[in-house]
């Protein structure tokens, strides 16, 4: 079940229905836990179980562990570890290694051919496994303890509003919130709503309507001049954040309108200061569950200048593949790997008044926009000789050709560079403040603008981009 | 409750309803018609109807087929029967035949419909795409939205993609001209209904005859014995269905004037369709050579006028039956 689908509509009513009866907390958070495993099933029922052994595996792992000797501790993480990793990789990763094992045989001469899987990807397996293992890692490290309710923990790891897509939420910022009824009032009900208008908006008018289509169609084109690869990148790179940034609005503004608080998940990525405030501001849940549980057990920067930037160019190596299945995705993590080791070179050798200059801080704003641009070809290309024929021409203003652009080709550059205005004018502010400070009739006339264009931009629904990871 | 927000719905919605209401009105006073956006999620619940019932009348095909076929004929004809919509428009449907041969305790009763290049041994995985997405991709949520989105679309001229504002935005400012009404509309269970009074015929006769002669002179046409191996795939299926107690109709659509001149060039039927037709176990029936379905009249040379289709449905599952007996004869 998708967010901008009319079944999530009629779903999200009859959910606020059932959870506004007197039925007392434990039954209302019965209704969100079926709920959430009704919202799972409606795409392929049987990947349920998945679900299901997740979070069995958890629970008990985590109360295992909480009652073994320091030396048993440790076994119980790794049961973990092994059962969901286990899982995301037979189902994410099963073809694309023994695609790449076959050719590293054929290289040794070795003739070995593996019969393709082609697995269904459990939708939002790689989401969940991180939210989960989030859980029992940090009962591992006695940041938590085991949870003393197994309905609970169940829902806090099928949460319908962030299951599938994110954000990626942790145990110790979720399950506090089911000990008590929260306020679901019309005030949350209200702006939950509007949350849900705004990602609509974003989902529905900007990502499917106006990037996608010169997205797609640039990045299925053989030779592109370089004025025409930097308006794909550009559309892409609008697509991708009104599609990412879309679903995790709806998503926290249907939680909102349950009465939960979920993080934010983007903070104007695109205004970044630097590749590392880029990643302060893009996929917040999962860059900071990366760092929490990678690189710093990876070391993080505690082991000297070399060690902290492998650990930093492993983490995002790793991030990438998470992304995907592919060459093109591990690539893309390499790229922003090299940027954060070549930053954090680069302004070590600079001192804080300098940096503190407004033509640096301009300056670092261009570049890291321009090589965000850069590597979301990487992430959008079907392989990376794509990817490099498309950096050759973008490189190489001798390749720029002529600069006329195609009609649709002009409305996605400019409504990225609304985009970009949009962000830097709200950058300092979170959405909901600025839904509340708002004068009221702003505000009508904002929602009334973004329903019009949800209800008269009707077009073949594109399933959400990060549903495949 | 914060007072802001009741007054903030209550413009937005108003405002809303008002653009909306007035886009739909102005739509409607240009001559639109609200048609269901066919997809493959609406295909998928048609096959999902595919039961073991031996009264299950399953309707495989390609355009003229779904032009041309009536529900409400049909309904009223054989009432309890459960009628399957497989065809899909521009695409041939022997890998939807197989689908139902191979993937389901299918043994009801299909009708296809074929022309001699739907037998194009290239030509068997037009429909596959629709088969793989209802067994990859297709589930409860997606059956449920798919019907929601029918609805919608059958009332709301606007809620065809056509009118997205975007795309109005963009065919503006490329200066490519406003849509026009289409003569074609699709209902919930993707029946089509061509009415064309309501454009140039001839001009589309004219049209449809011109892209038929190029292909034939630009495709490498297979000989006879070549395409009489090209129907074993769908001389398997059939046999498949029919052994579970099924059955399966072959039904070459009616096409005329110029169009059928060329059809008969280059495909002659004693070479290609007769060929078919004398296979052992085969029930077919060409149209063209039954009196009454051949003498409808097919305005673009191809297809049925929403006018005729009644009839003809009639007609046409009244002649089946008399030749086949397949509303009536099933091994149970």
């Amino acid at each position: 079940m998708t967010f901008d689908s009319y079944t999530f509509l009629v779903f999200w009513l009859l959910v606020l229905g059932l959870y506004r009866l007197p039925i007392g907390w434990s039954g209302r958070k019965n209704v969100l836990l079926g709920a959430s495993y009704i919202f799972y099933a409606a795409w392929n029922p049987p990947f349920i179980l998945l679900l299901w052994i997740s979070t069995v595996v958890d629970w008990f792992a985590a109360r295992r562990m909480a009652a073994a000797e320091p030396t048993r501790r440790k076994a119980w993480l790794v049961v973990s570890l092994l059962t969901n990793l286990g899982l995301l990789a037979y189902f994410k990763y099963s073809d694309f290694v023994l695609h790449n094992l076959e050719l590293w045989l054929a290289a040794m001469g070795v003739d070995a051919h593996f019969p393709e899987q082609n697995l269904i990807l459990p939708i939002g397996i790689s989401f969940y496994t991180f939210q989960t293992l989030s859980y029992t890692i940090d009962v591992y490290r006695g940041r938590m303890q085991p949870w003393h309710s197994f309905r609970d923990f169940a829902l806090f790891v099928s949460f319908f509003p962030q299951l599938v897509a994110g954000p990626i939420v942790r145990a110790r910022s979720l399950l506090p919130q089911f000990l008590r009824a929260p306020r679901a009032d019309w005030n949350a009900l209200s702006l939950g709503t509007a949350l849900v208008i705004l990602g609509l908006f974003q989902k529905a008018v900007l990502a499917d309507s106006i990037f996608a289509p010169v997205a797609d169609a640039y990045f299925a084109m053989d030779t592109l001049s370089g004025v025409q690869a930097w308006t794909a990148s550009m559309a892409f790179a609008g697509q991708i954040f009104c599609d990412f940034a879309g679903y995790s609005t709806i998503a926290i503004g249907v939680a909102r309108s349950l009465g939960f608080r979920i993080p934010v998940n983007f903070n104007a990525p695109y205004t970044a200061v630097g590749f590392s405030d880029f990643w302060r501001r893009w996929h917040i849940s999962l860059s900071r569950w990366l760092r929490d549980y990678l690189y710093i057990s990876l070391g993080g920067n505690r082991k000297g200048r070399w060690l902290t930037l492998r650990n930093l160019m492993l983490t995002m190596l790793l991030g990438g593949l998470w992304h995907g299945a592919a060459w093109t995705f591990v690539a893309w993590g390499a790229l922003h790997g090299s940027f954060l080791v070549i930053e954090r070179l680069t302004l070590a050798r600079l001192d804080r008044e300098t940096l503190e200059h407004a033509w640096v801080r301009g300056s670092m704003v261009i570049v890291t926009l321009l090589g965000v641009l850069l590597s979301w070809v990487l992430f959008r290309a079907e392989s990376l000789s794509q990817a490099g024929s498309m950096f050759a021409v973008m490189l190489n203003p001798a390749d720029w050709g002529s600069a006329s652009l195609a009609a649709a080709d002009q409305v996605a550059v400019a409504a990225f560079a609304l985009l970009l205005g949009a962000q830097w004018l709200f950058r300092a502010h979170r959405q909901e403040a600025w839904l509340l400070r708002l004068h009221w009739v702003t505000v009508a006339l904002g929602l009334a603008v973004m329903l019009t264009s949800i209800l008269l931009t009707p077009s073949p629904s594109r399933a959400f981009i990060y549903f495949q990871f | 409750m914060n007072p802001r927000w009741p007054k903030t719905y209550l413009l937005a919605i108003s405002l809303t309803l008002l653009a909306v209401l007035g886009a739909e009105n102005h739509r409607r006073e240009q001559g639109f018609r609200a048609t269901v956006v066919d997809s493959k999620s609406l295909w998928s619940v048609q096959r999902a109807r595919v039961d073991d019932s031996p009264d299950t009348l399953a309707v495989l095909g390609a355009s003229r087929m779904q032009l041309g076929f009536s529900e409400r004929a049909f309904d009223a004809l054989y009432p309890g029967w459960n009628l399957v919509n497989l065809t899909v428009n521009g695409h041939y449907p022997i890998a939807t035949l197989q689908d139902l041969a191979f993937n389901s305790e299918f043994r009801g009763v299909v009708i296809i419909a074929l022309d001699a290049r739907a037998l194009f041994v290239e030509l068997h995985g037009m429909q596959q795409p629709w088969v793989d997405y209802y067994h990859r991709d297709f589930g409860p949520g997606l059956w449920l939205n798919a019907q929601l989105a029918a609805t919608a679309q059958s009332r709301r001229v606007t809620a065809n993609p056509e009118f997205s504002m975007v795309r109005r935005l963009t065919a503006w400012l490329g200066d490519s001209g406003s849509p026009q009404p289409t003569y074609v509309v699709f209902d919930k269970h993707r029946w089509g209904h061509a009415d064309y009074a309501s454009i140039d015929a001839e001009f589309h006769r004219a049209y449809r005859a011109d892209s038929m002669a190029e292909f034939y002179t630009t495709y490498a046409l297979p000989d006879p014995d070549t395409w009489l191996t090209g129907t074993k795939p769908l001389l398997e299926a059939a046999r498949v269905i029919e052994a579970r107690g099924g059955r399966v109709l072959m039904v070459r659509m009616p096409t005329n004037g110029r169009y059928w001149a060329l059809d008969e060039q280059y495909f002659p039927r004693r070479d290609y369709w007769h060929r078919l037709a004398e296979q052992p176990d085969v029930k077919a029936l060409h149209a063209v050579e039954d009196g009454p379905l051949a003498a409808f009249p097919l305005p673009d040379g191809s297809h049925l006028d929403e006018r005729d289709k009644e009839n003809f449905t009639r007609i046409l599952l009244t002649r089946l039956d008399d030749l086949y007996g397949w509303s009536g004869q099933h091994a149970d």
